[in-house]
């Protein structure tokens, strides 16, 4: 839901001459199914284990009861991400300027929470003036 | 529609179909997480961004800097597709 929102906006960011990244632990014929289900025009990396994430302070391990519970609705996140550590990245979204330092982070707990693509976009065109 | 607006219809639409025993739990998980701190500890405005180097959907390994050198990145962290 929030990459179609995103690929809504993925021509601007490139007219802005920027790129639009998205990582996710899961493998990377996932990232290609969903590129292709989607239409998505932007690139899509995968990150075994985390690693990335873990650099970016995101990484979380899904409480116990949680994993029965995904279980039961057949998302088998360590089939998905050949891991079994049960370990995912909070939701996020940065904006990163040319000399890689970070400018605009949307961060949340709660991954039913997404900032809007507008209001990235908003902050993307700061960055250029 | 808004993004925000869809998700919460989603989440609605989620919440009338699995039993409150579950969306409980749910419930009781997100604020675990939340009260861990861990939001305190994810990198913020004004840091540099850490690099990386992961593989694409064509599995060519795509670099931060490489990224950086045609201009802004916008980052987005999500879980999978599931």
């Amino acid at each position: 839901m929030e990459l179609d929102a995103l690929q809504e906006i993925a021509g601007d960011i490139n007219t802005l001459s920027a790129t639009l990244v998205t990582i996710s632990p899961q493998l990377v014929e996932h990232n290609l199914a969903m590129q292709q289900e989607k239409k998505l025009q932007f690139e899509m990396l995968s990150d075994p284990g985390n690693n990335v994430s873990k650099s970016y302070g995101l990484v979380y391990q899904l409480p116990e009861e949680l994993q029965q519970i995904y279980m039961n609705f057949d998302l088998n996140i360590p089939k998905y991400n050949n891991d079994d550590s049960w370990t995912l990245p909070l939701t996020a979204r940065f904006t990163i300027d040319r000399e890689q330092i970070i400018r605009y982070a949307r961060v949340s707990t709660d991954h039913t929470i997404r900032p809007e693509p507008g209001d990235t976009l908003e902050a993307l065109r700061t960055l250029q003036n | 529609m808004k993004l925000q607006k869809q998700m919460d219809a989603y989440k609605q639409s989620f919440v009338e179909k699995v039993p409150e025993q579950v969306v409980e739990t749910m419930m009781l998980c997100r604020d675990k997480i939340r009260d861990s701190g861990i939001a305190d500890r994810v990198v913020t405005v004004g840091d540099k961004a850490p690099d990386f180097s992961l593989p694409d959907t064509s599995n060519n390994e795509v670099g931060l800097r490489t990224l950086l050198a045609n201009g802004p990145v916008v980052l987005v962290f999500f879980r999978g597709r599931w």
